[in-house]
């Protein structure tokens, strides 16, 4: 890769939208403009001035090429689109002094509706599978006496990762529900 | 038929009076600002300009809002220019505006009533 461009290995979940927001702010600010990302954590960046950027992550699973007006509106508001990944559209405007400038969702209702989209289209079907696939694999391996014991450890393996992921994003939701039910 | 029609549409409307009364602060802002024909961009500035800056609405919840607003029929598409979409208000509009209008000028009544004392 060029002197221009680096690639970051960078592992956020689903509910931690708000701090891969922070950290590509402080990627900016040294001097480096996020440039495409490829799941689950391979960050491309280029080189730029460093600057007070704010990034801002929005989960929409409209097809952005028939939503024109609304990247109008958001062009109109300072806010230039990046790229998206898995519904993820990844947006940054120049840091503004008033907080709400900086933000896509000025409200709790329609930050509410994204998490609540985030949970309906990521975090139900992550679950399921871990219900309907992992779980089940793990018990047929411990029960069934014939199973190839490198499988049985693979599966093992897969349920702890797939575990630690399920509590930290469940642990999240719980975090940002909070944070957003707060009146202000 | 015409009974099922007019009994259909009240059901709809009570629903939609159920949604947007009392409304929140974007919603009754944005309602207010659509009596004349303006996009989301144009609307945020009208309500940043009537707050003195001290409400500001991200492009999110603007669009967000348009979108449920357009879809339960307080508001309608009227034209596209430069892809920027234009919305007007609608009778529905107006009778919500204005039973949020009435619940408003009650509370501020009381208000009133109760620093007078």
């Amino acid at each position: 890769m060029s002197k221009d461009k680096k690639a970051v290995l960078r592992f956020f979940t689903i509910t931690d939208y708000e701090q891969e927001e922070q950290w590509l702010k402080e990627m900016y600010r040294g001097g480096w403009k996020p440039h495409s990302f490829v799941p689950p954590c391979f960050y491309t960046f280029e080189r730029c001035e460093p600057a007070d950027m704010v990034f801002r992550l929005e989960f929409n699973d409209t097809e952005i090429t028939s939503q024109s007006d609304y990247l109008r509106m958001l062009d109109d508001y300072g806010w230039s689109y990046l790229f998206s990944c898995m519904s993820w559209r990844y947006y940054c405007k120049p840091a503004d002094t008033k907080k709400e400038a900086n933000e896509l969702f000025t409200d709790n209702v329609s930050k509410l509706e994204m998490l609540n989209r985030v949970v309906r289209r990521r975090l139900l079907p992550f679950a399921v599978i871990f219900f309907c696939c992992v779980l089940p694999n793990v018990y047929r391996g411990f029960s069934d006496s014939g199973t190839v014991i490198g499988w049985n450890l693979a599966w093992t393996a897969i349920l702890l990762i797939y575990s630690i992921i399920m509590i930290h994003c469940l642990l999240g939701l719980k975090r940002l529900r909070i944070k957003y039910s707060t009146k202000r | 038929m015409y009974r099922g029609l007019t009994y259909g549409r009240c059901c709809v409307e009570d629903r939609i009076r159920r949604i947007y009364v009392p409304m929140t602060e974007t919603g009754f802002y944005i309602l207010l600002c659509l009596q004349k024909e303006s996009h989301g961009y144009g609307i945020g500035q009208r309500i940043s300009d009537m707050t003195g800056g001290a409400l500001i609405i991200g492009p999110g919840t603007m669009y967000g809002t348009l979108s449920k607003m357009e879809k339960d029929g307080l508001i309608q598409f009227s034209r596209e220019e430069d892809k920027r979409k234009f919305y007007l208000i609608t009778d529905l509009g107006r009778e919500i505006l204005t039973l949020e209008k009435q619940r408003i000028r009650r509370l501020y009544k009381l208000v009133e009533e109760d620093e007078a004392q």
